[in-house]
């Protein structure tokens, strides 16, 4: 089989979903969407909590629910969508290979494509935590799916390594279909989630939080019986003689998560070493033309409604490079300078406003100063956190004029 | 030197003390020196045991000495009597590579075989932790038994792999010189071949290293191809073998321990195991680990087996910076006087491995990694790999994917032990076996068989079928094949394993092979689904989904690797 599109979308989470719903609002008449489960939604379906959509649909919705809209409005439309369906390759000239169980082996020819495959959690053997091998050892994702869909319980005695955001939900979930939690370990000296999440999923649970902290041994044969956990340095070391046994029967883990770049990679795209996505310019575009991408395959994001922001762009502009290929435009570099851990994108083309999203290096507990050069241009915050995203937005008419790099800088005030 | 029994334990006993400054107990029977006493640590017990097995006349080492923390052996509780009333001619103890192996060699006679293994699956001891090497001779001290084995066993990897339809990969072990003066050193590796009647090595120029093991360091001029050095799954090779052996009649059974032997007058005749009594008149010891205890059970022991652990780091497949089990002369003399000290081996599936290391251990089921086994292995192989491969991204330890350990079944004498019993009939010990233990698996079937042929004469099975195919994986079909296997089977066009592109057929598949399965593991080492970067993060709870249902248990029964491994604790709704 051998099918033809106009804009083909790989992944139906949220970035997926909002960018087949702007490629066919944009023009695009074929546009296809390929998820690889039984059902669209991605990770939305298991997020049973609340806080989707807050900015987009001014609706505070569940994961599901938020979904549940997409799909709605996406159904309104000619999108197609194949389910059960996963890509295995995708060449530099948009051709993608998929397979699924009705079709076999196919190969879509797509005049553009957007990359909307998400991200995966980094699992134990990425940190490295020694120790036996037993059952009880999960990412905070892989329980949600136990619990939220499955409707099982993984464990009843539970520590938490990590205070990633899912890591934060799970430990107020398993709180409340009954397990004990016995605390969260951060090995950084700040949390990795949202301080909406710190409040809503541990103060009031009264689930402990334990920053500088690491789990430095796994124990037990067939079952998790215990942790070892130890404070940690300044560099991040265990400090010798802080071990402290936690007797439990499962270990969550919620130590970061990892953009799913396999089928980019293949593809000939660069990545960059900071978000470890693709390249892109402000219309989303990567370093191969005509394939675009969006969500968390390009950096990780803490709120949905920047996924679904950047899934907007991504799908306006996939259906207009598939109306008229556009001709190599010139584009600058976008830099992290000062105080910039992360910085997306990374390149600027001259075609739309510029939104950044930035992570600072460390936390600034005072008011600061975000400079955009060589324009004359700054935003003001009161702080700045690692763990939460800074937007700002730059019009293309201030931009239009530049010729060398842009360069963000963060400075206290 | 030729001693008698009085100046024998003298001896050991002055060397001992010379050593470890503690005085052992040291009885002598039959050449089987028995030591006891009260040490300090286990590494000065294992010492004391390697010194007395040092005397060439000494057959085996008891070694009873105590120190803090020495684990005492627990018998397992006996669960059920499923198995009472069953008669074989053979039960094979021990269900590891080297168990599997004898049971498909001796699969080819008129003999009832069954093996048991006290795990909930073949090969997840020793097997499932070795460094997955099919090693050349010349690495193995010549003159031992393990020499021989490895030396026979070593070519008999083609046959084997092509009969049971196991990847097999001869990638070579290729020695650098990283300048002039090691060049001159190529001479003393091809002597060594020849003393351990290992095939040549090919001395290789600049010119074929880059063919053979790309982007070298530029002063790297010459190198030396060891050819027979092979790579397999040892996973899949354990149950290849069990898949034949079953298909000619040999019966498995698994979660089953032993706990007795009993024999008359002198002979065997069952063993007691967890799930009842079978009897036997041929007892095969492959117990690995625990091989010490059978010999017991059995009323013969004459050596200790002491666990010596290795912890061995995998990493992901985006990283494949050698092609060749790569070496240079400054890793030589790093191992210690037992162990080969471990490499920078690719594995079959095209992970970078480095390990094993080798450290001595309390405990049999020691199996936990350690901060130091990580430092220990990253600090031996990264240099050398950075230094060989300058051009090639450097080793970093984000690229991990698993960190594994296991411990090796040796004795004092560091030999294997591969003969009948010289006190009850029907007894033949294979003991003893370590590296390279998988190299020679083949080599120690065939020993055994010869063994039986010898004192047994059984007859030849006339239906043996010496080939086994394996199952179709999606991975390794073209667009054609996929599309005609898809349209057979549709779940073959369901991928559940993303990393490694494993499909549900592929998962469904290991269930109709045999060997039965409940657990994720199993699931794992047959089909590959959660061996990626994920490590089964995304696919595991749909693995456990297929578990449920093919083997129709509830999933909160489903384990991860047998015992009370289980995976869910209790339905919430």
């Amino acid at each position: 089989m051998r099918m033809e599109a106009d804009v083909t979308v790989i992944g139906s989470g949220p970035a997926g979903l909002v960018a087949a719903l702007h490629a066919y609002e944009s023009g695009a008449k074929h546009v296809l969407l390929l998820e690889r489960e039984e059902e669209l939604g991605g990770i939305l379906k298991q997020c049973i909590h609340n806080g989707f959509g807050l900015e987009q649909f001014k609706i505070d919705y569940t994961g599901p629910e938020y979904a549940e809209r997409l799909i709605e409005e996406m159904e309104r439309t000619d999108v197609r969508y194949l389910l059960n369906t996963m890509v295995i390759a995708l060449s530099p000239d948009r051709i993608i290979t998929a397979v699924n169980p009705d079709s076999g082996v196919f190969k879509v020819k797509s005049r553009s494509v957007v990359l909307a495959m998400g991200c995966r959690e980094r699992p134990r053997g990425g940190i490295n935590i020694p120790g036996t091998r037993p059952a009880g050892v999960y990412t905070a994702g892989v329980a949600q799916r136990f619990v939220n869909i499955d409707g099982y319980l993984p464990g009843k005695e539970v520590v938490v390594l990590g205070s990633g955001d899912i890591g934060l939900i799970m430990a107020r979930r398993l709180t409340l279909e009954g397990a004990q939690v016995k605390g969260v370990y951060e090995i950084m000296n700040y949390p990795g989630g949202l301080k909406r999440n710190i409040v809503q999923c541990l103060n009031d649970f009264s689930i402990p939080l334990y920053l500088s902290h690491t789990v430095t041994e796994i124990r037990g044969n067939e079952r998790v019986e215990g942790v070892v956990v130890s404070r940690v340095d300044e560099k991040m070391q265990p400090i010798a003689g802080s071990e402290q046994f936690i007797a439990c029967d499962t270990l969550l883990l919620s130590v970061g998560l990892i953009p799913e770049n396999e089928l980019s990679k293949g593809a000939g795209i660069k990545l960059s070493p900071t978000t470890n996505g693709p390249i892109t310019t402000e219309t989303m575009e990567t370093a191969v033309p005509g394939i675009f991408s969006c969500g968390n395959v390009s950096t990780v994001f803490d709120l949905v409604d920047y996924v679904a922001e950047t899934g907007m762009t991504a799908g306006r502009n996939a259906a207009r490079f598939a109306k008229a290929s556009k001709k190599e435009g010139k584009s600058i570099e976008v830099i992290a300078g000062e105080n910039v851990r992360m910085l997306f994108p990374q390149r600027y083309s001259f075609e739309d406003d510029l939104i950044l999203f930035i992570r600072c290096a460390k936390p600034i507990e005072r008011p600061l100063r975000i400079d955009i050069s060589p324009l004359d241009m700054h935003f003001k915050r009161l702080y700045a956190r690692p763990n939460e995203m800074i937007r700002v937005k730059v019009l293309k008419d201030r931009l239009k004029d530049i010729t060398e790099p842009i360069e963000v800088n963060i400075t206290e005030r | 030197m030729s001693l008698n029994k009085k100046e024998l334990s003298r001896t050991i006993q002055d060397e001992i003390e010379k050593e470890t400054g503690e005085k052992a107990t040291v009885s002598i029977e039959d050449s089987v020196v028995r030591l006891n006493g009260q040490f300090p640590s286990n590494q000065s017990v294992v010492d004391a045991g390697h010194i007395a097995a040092e005397f060439e006349q000494v057959r085996g080492v008891l070694n009873e000495i105590d120190y803090p923390g020495k684990k005492p052996f627990v018998p397992p509780q006996k669960v059920s009597d499923e198995l009472a009333g069953k008669e074989f001619d053979v039960v094979i103890v021990g269900g590891g590579i080297i168990g599997v192996a004898i049971a498909r060699e001796l699969s080819q006679f008129n003999l009832s075989t069954a093996v048991i293994e006290r795990h909930d699956d073949l090969g997840t001891d020793q097997t499932a932790h070795s460094n997955a090497m099919i090693h050349p001779a010349v690495v193995t001290k010549s003159g031992t038994l393990k020499w021989e084995m490895n030396y026979r066993g070593n070519p008999m990897y083609d046959e084997v792999a092509s009969q049971l339809d196991v990847d097999l990969k001869r990638v070579g072990t290729l020695v650098v010189a990283e300048n002039p003066d090691e060049e001159l050193l190529f001479s003393y590796i091809e002597k060594m071949s020849i003393k351990h009647k290992d095939p040549a090595p090919k001395e290789l120029d600049r010119e074929e290293l880059d063919r053979i093991e790309p982007r070298l360091a530029p002063n790297i001029r010459k190198g030396l191809l060891i050819r027979n050095t092979g790579i397999i799954s040892p996973f899949e090779l354990t149950i290849a073998y069990a898949e034949n052996a079953m298909a000619n009649g040999v019966q498995f059974f698994v979660n089953t321990s032993v706990i007795g032997v009993q024999t008359e007058e002198g002979s065997i005749k069952a063993v007691d195991t967890t799930r009842g009594t079978i009897r036997t008149h041929i007892l095969i010891n492959a117990a690995g680990l625990y091989a010490d205890r059978i010999a017991e059970f059995a009323g013969d022991r004459f050596f200790t087996i002491h666990p010596r652990k290795g912890e061995t780091i995998i990493f992901d497949k985006s990283y494949q910076p050698v092609r060749t089990v790569l070496a240079s002369f400054s890793m030589a003399g790093e191992g210690s006087k037992y162990s080969k000290g471990g490499g920078i081996i690719p594995t079959i599936d095209g992970n970078l491995q480095f390990g094993p290391t080798a450290e001595e251990v309390c405990d049999r089921e020691d199996v936990s990694t350690t901060f130091a086994g990580l430092e220990v292995l990253f600090d031996k192989f990264a240099p050398v790999l950075e230094r060989l491969k300058p051009h090639y991204e450097k080793p970093d330890k984000s690229k991990i994917i698993t960190h594994f350990a296991g411990c090796r079944a040796a004795t004092y004498k560091e030999d294997f032990i591969i003969e009948p019993s010289n006190k009850v009939k029907g007894l033949v010990h294979v003991a003893g076996i370590q590296s390279p233990g998988l190299a020679s698996a083949p080599a120690i079937a065939e020993r055994v068989r010869e063994i039986i042929v010898q004192e047994w004469h059984p007859a030849e099975n006339a239906h043996f079928e010496p080939r086994r195919k394996r199952g179709k994986r999606f991975t390794e079909l073209d667009q054609k094949e996929r599309e005609e296997l898809i349209r057979i089977n549709p779940l073959y066009g369901h991928i559940v394993c993303r990393c490694e592109n494993v499909s549900e057929g592929e998962i469904v598949d290991a269930f109709h092979r045999g060997i039965p399965i409940k657990s994720i593991d199993a699931i794992k080492r047959r089909a590959r689904a959660g061996m990626g970067r994920c490590q089964g993060g995304f696919c595991m709870p749909r693995v456990l989904e297929i578990i449920s249902g093919e083997a129709n248990i509830e999933k909160e029964l489903v384990t991860k690797s047998g015992g009370k491994s289980f995976i869910l604790s209790e339905r919430t709704k």
